[in-house]
């Protein structure tokens, strides 16, 4: 990406004394830099925690244990969970940010560039610490990417460094908001109010909020675990006068916040794609922004909803299945949003539109697998089992990644210059399509059945539907190989983009050429 | 131009502090 | 858009098919058939959302296919202007929340039902343990363990899975029918969770705390449920039977398990031969002690120690006896001093010492046991090493 960029027609960079090669990628400040390692870090990492993935769908495939032994199993899905949240999405999305905050707003870089070369350096520690931990005595983590005690108090070597790796990871988040919100709200372009912003950057300023206030108490959280399991403390061991369950209030407080870290600028995304190629703008984005910030708001007071068989008062079952069913409003609001942008349109269906509009469709069933889970009575029988997993993985697969998808197809000829192979996205986007929904529409029917989550072997009527999904997952996984080759071959070469690329594309980053030079906006536009 | 410099890091400290400040009310609710 | 009159009685049939309750077992798309009001209960307001969830699905979705497949350049269509109108705005804000209320009402009123614990007719008390579930009937005074019973060849594949592979247990739950029953549901070790879908009761069990739940089971019947809380390796290898009776089957089921308590009390008083030893040992090793440290004693490495050629096993039989009855604080090495009679620990020390390559020729008899705990109970065991 950038590299070609460097190579292509700035032989005069080099007299700034920038280095080259692997000095280069290490002491970074460039944005554009900084955002192409995030992208590739999170690409490793889906292949890593995807690998994972199709281990537990092939053990799946038949009851009885065939590959492995329930602990490892146990390792797999834990570290699937923690690499593809904090490895892969959350990564892909900081380079999203990086790459385009600053040429949508006019500023030549992120407000602190230093600041943002380690925010992304301790990226690969923490995920070398994450990918180590197999092999350590005892294996890798295993108690499920929520760590609830007192089963994470009893592990060996590798929980302490996964709750290292939760900490550096969170620092990086953290890091990366200030920068964020720093930017967004010191840099912008003279003449850029906030409500002329492109949505994009709304969704990650308020991204940014959410993890700042957040991930601080995950970090609590994680240091309590650390001192139970170490120095004798007992917040969660009620011989000791703790309490376990006080546990999932403060992690699912972080975490349930989290989750819309996970989809807010997805939905950025998904706002900047479906107005290029419906050749129309956004139906409502004073709507689209104040959904945005309700969403964002509403969330802080959910987090209970993850623990409707932990045993609380009515009350507090009520409030939390009132306050969880109010977030489907504004996320509707948003979905209306999008259709009144295609409504009356010129369409036309280019691989980032593919993509976006199957997040629209996809993404909606997985909202209304949440509002079903919304419902506390319901909850009780679907709460830990197959259900939850469809659930998650409709908003983070056909949600979360599939704009990731549509983001890189819609901003690659910017980043790299070249037009990528239309006729390969196509291939890649009706393979994943297709098989994401063949892996995880089933789930619903397993949960409503009654198969439990996190178990390597199953009761024998649950098993034509964990044959489906394993077969899914084979065909899902596998088509990830075709993104691949469309990254990799965009990168090298293809039919020259143009400064605007789309035909309906609006925005400041379609100012700059493509691909965008090392520098840009180094003077401020002047926006209207 | 400096003014914005100046609210760069005087942004950046307040989001750091809020962040740090959140941490230490955990553990010491977790305390409780 | 109303095409053929077969495909919409195909839909509408398919739809009817998977809400009614038994249609389609083997391909089983619904929550399972109920078995109490309260299972009825959520299965009826699940099919409610489902609908709700279908119609706005159709509506939305139909529009957005319209959409792309007339407003498209390839057809000719000039993209209009407009981008806001407030109207609408609000409407499509307000429509969803009031259908939000119209199914928040339904539903609060299970939440209340479902909470409510009161009047019970009899009492049990639920423990969930690493890696089976422990039931103390309050009322009848009876106590016992309940392990799941398939066999590990079945789980291995070398021999092929009965009907009710891994929901099968020794010791199930039995109930009266029609008859109110409280759980008083907690855990020895680790979070479990106690669920029978077709009752419609599902509680986390927590260590250290109590929290119940109730169910009253309408048919006579067996009713078979799983673990729900990540508890470790045999999480999915701990389910819940229980079998709902008539009254009188209940009453005779109460008089048998009193019976089996005496012999068991009884025993604990008893001198038993080597081979007696062995041979219970063996069991009492199976059903608590190979899950971790495997039937043939050799543990795995890094993970659970192992028993075949331990210093545990050779050395001092007072501190093996004491780490069974105390287990290791900070380890998954649960204290069987609760969970086992002295008979039962006697004869599994006895068997460990014995057994593989251990040949340490010595035997403990309930009688010592008795007076380990005794001298025991005030010491911790063995810090983690």
């Amino acid at each position: 990406m950038s590299d070609a960029a460097h190579a292509h027609g700035h032989h005069d960079e080099h007299s700034h004394g920038h280095p080259t090669g692997i000095m280069r990628w290490l002491t970074t400040t460039n944005h554009k830099d900084i955002g192409s390692l995030y992208l590739w870090f999170a690409l490793i990492m889906l292949f890593a925690a995807g690998s994972m993935a199709l281990l537990i769908r092939a053990e799946l495939f038949q009851p009885g244990l065939q590959l492995t032994n329930p602990d490892f199993f146990n390792q797999l899905t834990t570290m699937h969970g923690l690499i593809m949240i904090f490895g892969v999405i959350m990564p892909a999305f900081s380079g999203f940010a990086n790459w385009q905050v600053p040429l949508m707003l006019g500023a030549p870089d992120m407000a602190f560039p230093r600041m943002n070369n380690w925010a992304f350096w301790i990226l690969p520690v923490a995920g070398l610490l994450l990918m180590t931990s197999f092999f350590l005595p005892g294996g890798a983590v295993a108690g499920g990417w929520t760590m609830y005690p007192p089963l994470f108090i009893q592990g060996g070597i590798s929980y302490d460094l996964t709750i290292l790796a939760v900490h550096i990871m969170g620092l990086s988040s953290i890091m990366g908001s200030i920068n964020i919100i720093t930017t967004i709200l010191n840099m912008r372009a003279p003449g850029l109010t906030l409500m002329k912003m492109p949505l994009f950057v709304w969704t990650w300023l308020i991204t940014a909020y959410l993890l700042i206030a957040t991930m601080p108490v995950l970090a609590g959280a994680v240091t309590m675990l650390l001192t139970d399991r170490n120095f004798g403390t007992h917040f969660f061991n009620a011989a000791g006068g703790g309490d376990p369950v006080m546990f999932q209030h403060i992690f699912w407080f972080f975490a349930h916040p989290e989750v819309y870290i996970l989809i807010l600028p997805a939905f950025g995304i998904v706002s900047q794609v479906i107005p290029t190629f419906a050749r129309k703008p956004l139906f409502g984005y004073a709507s689209m922004v104040y959904a945005t910030a309700s969403i964002a708001i509403l969330s802080f007071i959910v987090w209970a909803h993850h623990m409707f068989t932990v045993g609380m008062p009515v009350a507090a079952q009520l409030f939390f299945m009132f306050s969880t069913m109010l977030i489907a409003v504004p996320t509707g609001v948003k979905v209306f949003n999008w259709v009144a942008t295609m409504w009356r349109g010129s369409m036309t269906f280019e691989t980032p539109m593919l993509f976006a509009i199957a997040f629209v469709c996809l993404f909606t069933i997985g909202g209304f697998s949440g509002l079903v889970l919304a419902i506390a009575p319901v909850d009780i029988q679907l709460h830990d089992t197959y259900y939850v997993v469809a659930h998650f993985h409709y908003v983070l697969v056909s949600g979360a990644l599939f704009a990731i998808f549509s983001g890189i197809y819609y901003w690659l000829p910017k980043w790299t210059g070249h037009m990528y192979d239309e006729t390969l996205g196509k291939w890649h986007f009706w393979l994943s399509v297709i098989g994401m929904n063949i892996v995880f529409f089933p789930m619903h029917f397993l949960g409503l059945a009654g198969m439990p989550r996190r178990i390597p072997d199953y009761a024998l009527q649950f098993t034509e539907f964990n044959q489906i999904a394993t077969v899914g997952a084979f065909l899902f996984g596998f088509s990830q190989l075709i993104f691949l080759a469309v990254v990799l071959k965009a990168i090298k070469g293809g039919a020259k983009a143009t400064d605007q690329v789309w035909e309906g594309a609006e925005g400041l980053e379609w100012t700059v050429p493509s691909p965008a030079p090392y520098h840009t906006f180094e003077t401020a536009p002047v926006v209207k | 131009m400096v003014d914005k410099r100046n609210n760069k890091y005087r942004t950046a400290i307040l989001l750091a502090l809020f962040a740090l400040g959140l941490f230490l009310f955990t553990l010491y609710n977790g305390l409780q | 858009m109303m095409k053929a009159s077969v495909w919409h009685r195909a839909v509408v049939g398919g739809i009817a098919g998977v809400f009614s309750q038994g249609a389609l077992a083997e391909y089983a798309f619904n929550l399972q058939p109920p078995a109490s009001q309260v299972a009825q209960d959520v299965f009826n307001l699940h099919n409610l959302i489902m609908l709700v969830c279908l119609g706005i699905f159709i509506v939305v979705f139909g529009a957005m296919f319209y959409s792309l497949l007339k407003h498209r350049k390839s057809k000719g269509h000039q993209a209009a202007h407009f981008h806001e109108n407030t109207t609408v705005e609000v409407i499509w804000t307000v429509i969803p929340f009031v259908i939000l209320m119209g199914m928040a009402y339904p539903a609060a009123k299970v939440v209340i039902d479902m909470k409510d614990t009161s009047n019970p007719d009899l009492t049990i008390k639920v423990t969930g343990y690493q890696w089976k579930w422990g039931y103390d009937y309050l009322n009848d005074d009876i106590s016992f363990y309940s392990n799941l019973s398939t066999p590990r060849d079945q789980i291995e594949g070398t021999a092929e899975k009965g009907e009710h592979y891994l929901l099968e247990v020794d010791e199930p739950m039995v109930v009266p029918v029609g008859k109110r029953v409280r759980l008083l549901i907690t855990a020895n070790d680790v979070l479990h969770s106690w669920w029978v879908p077709a009752l419609g009761a599902k509680q986390d069990a927590i260590p250290g705390f109590i929290r119940d739940s109730w169910f009253k089971a309408d048919k006579i019947g067996t009713y078979r449920g799983q673990c729900v809380e990540l508890c470790g390796k045999d999480h999915g290898f701990m389910p819940i039977v229980v079998e709902v009776v008539s009254e009188e089957d209940y009453a005779a089921w109460v008089a048998g398990k009193k019976g089996a308590a005496q012999v068991a009390v009884a025993d604990d008083s008893k001198t038993f031969d080597m081979a007696e030893m062995m041979t219970r040992g063996e069991q009492v090793h199976l059903a608590n002690c190979a899950a971790c440290h495997q039937a043939n004693g050799a543990g795995i490495p890094g993970a659970f120690p192992a028993i075949n050629g331990s210093k545990v096993a050779s050395g001092p039989i007072e501190d093996h006896v004491r780490l069974v009855m105390n287990g290791r604080p900070g380890t998954a090495m649960a204290a069987f001093a609760d969970q086992l009679s002295d008979a039962d620990i006697a004869a599994v020390i006895t068997y460990q010492r014995n057994a593989w390559d251990n040949k340490s020729g010595d035997m403990a008899q309930p009688v010592e046991i008795a007076a380990l705990r005794s001298g025991a109970e005030s010491e911790a065991g063995a810090p983690a090493q």
